[in-house]
């Protein structure tokens, strides 16, 4: 039986064979005859086109041929969040949608589905169809807390909560997943809504300098010192509450503060300062001095 | 009894899939408790996106809004800021022929959602949905403004209560 198969593969091999020795030659010849024998009886049920695609060596796996594609068998009412239950490249065979998608080569058409590598590079959204999205929802529902119905407004907000304290968070892909303007906090607060009477507001302000604007009356404190973003938010707090403190200070000028008040002096103040000129009286330090703090509130 | 208990009776006395399955959502509820501290309260959540395909960022803004939507949070705005352009003009030839360039542009498309007044656990929830659906090539920044009360520390001045001590 053997004998009547004419294998190319066969044929090469005797021929190589047959070159090197007589006696060696016939030994050998007939031990491959007889191996690739074996070969060709367990392979019989093969098809042709696999035959002929078989290499060398005669020993490769049989390839399956794919079965019909899923869109087949699918019925227009089913549920397709078991389809595309999570993020998943797209698949022609189990998306049943006529999709075409590419550059229509020499005046053509898109190139259909399958095998179609545009369709399978850009994010799809399969998994997030509007039923899909309702049903997460629902399960994250009970999660979640409500909104207190006393603050439905912006003012009423700002009335209970005065501090608005800002900060960022990012997510992103790259060599590194940490953004350094993460750690970064900035803190607002209107000076009207603090306890301050005059002396201390005008002193607040003094001490602010730039992070005061006078158009909102809104103090900005923003930080970025400290390495995480709690100590940041920890040391804006500090710096409000020095502030605040610092601002009810006043050792010597009470006193005169009180006298100019209820002395109504002013006049008397401007002259000085004309005298004086504006350059030799310097900015208050924290403790007050006394002239400059004068002009300042004064002028 | 804790969770874990009533399930392993579960398994061992019913044994019958669909009872396992009511102890498993049972303890799933279970898992939702009230913490000791107040809620955080956010004035405003902005949701910056950023991306290379305007189209991606459609869709993506469509799951933003149901979402918000579903979960019963106030959406104030969704717009799409102008996308920003960074060009090169490079030599086409790798030697000489300098008058002959060869132009690349990187367009960043993006766009801006804002949801108002959200507790910090409806923040947290949204938030994690959000960003575990975010799609490949797509960056976010997220800007929350909490509003918080004044501190007690602050109420009333220092000096005042060392003058009284005195």
């Amino acid at each position: 039986m053997a004998a009547y198969i004419t294998h190319p593969a066969l044929s090469s091999l005797s021929k190589i064979n047959c070159n090197i020795n007589a006696i060696y030659c016939f030994i050998s010849f007939s031990r491959r005859i007889s191996i690739s024998s074996n070969v060709l009886s367990t392979s019989a049920v093969t098809t042709e086109s696999e035959a002929a695609g078989r290499g060398v060596r005669g020993q490769r796996r049989s390839k399956r041929q794919a079965g019909e594609p899923r869109t087949e068998r699918m019925t227009v009412d089913q549920d397709w969040t078991a389809v595309y239950p999570t993020a998943a490249s797209f698949k022609p065979s189990t998306v049943p949608l006529p999709v075409r998608m590419g550059y229509p080569v020499k005046r053509g058409v898109p190139p259909a589905k399958k095998g179609n590598l545009e369709l399978m590079k850009i994010p799809n959204f399969l998994h997030l169809t509007p039923v899909a999205i309702k049903k997460h929802c629902e399960a994250l529902k009970q999660f979640c807390t409500e909104w207190p119905s006393a603050l439905d407004s912006d003012e009423k907000c700002m009335k209970h909560f005065p501090i608005q304290v800002q900060s960022k968070e990012f997510v992103s892909a790259g060599l590194s997943l940490q953004n350094p303007d993460a750690r970064i906090v900035t803190l607002k607060v209107k000076l009207s809504s603090l306890n301050l009477d005059d002396h201390a507001r005008k002193k607040m302000i003094k001490l602010c300098e730039e992070r005061y604007c006078k158009d909102t009356d809104t103090l900005t404190i923003t930080t970025d010192s400290c390495p995480l973003r709690q100590q940041n938010y920890d040391y804006a707090m500090y710096l409000l509450t020095v502030l605040y403190h610092e601002s009810w200070v006043s050792f010597g000028t009470n006193v005169a503060w009180v006298c100019f008040q209820r002395l109504n002096i002013t006049p008397f103040f401007h002259f000085i300062w004309f005298l004086m000129r504006r350059e030799v009286i310097t900015t208050p330090r924290l403790h007050g001095n006394m002239l400059g703090y004068l002009w300042d509130t004064f002028s | 009894p804790c969770p874990a208990v009533s399930l392993r009776s579960a398994l061992v006395l019913r044994g019958s899939y669909e009872a396992v399955l009511c102890e498993i959502k049972t303890l799933i509820v279970s898992q939702v408790s009230l913490a000791e501290e107040p809620d955080a309260l956010y004035q405003k959540l902005t949701v910056r996106v950023k991306g290379h395909d305007r189209s991606v960022l459609d869709s993506y803004e469509f799951f933003v809004t149901l979402a918000a939507g579903e979960l019963g949070l106030k959406l104030e705005k969704a717009c799409e800021p102008p996308k920003h352009t960074d060009k090169l003009a490079l030599l086409k030839s790798v030697h000489i022929f300098k008058k002959h360039h060869v132009q690349y542009e990187t367009r960043t498309h993006q766009r801006r959602i804002e949801v108002s007044r959200v507790t910090g656990s409806s923040a947290r929830v949204y938030l994690e949905y959000i960003q575990r659906n975010l799609p490949e090539g797509v960056a976010m920044e997220v800007i929350k403004t909490s509003a918080e009360k004044i501190p007690e520390h602050i109420h009333t001045p220092l000096w005042d209560e060392c003058r009284r001590q005195r």
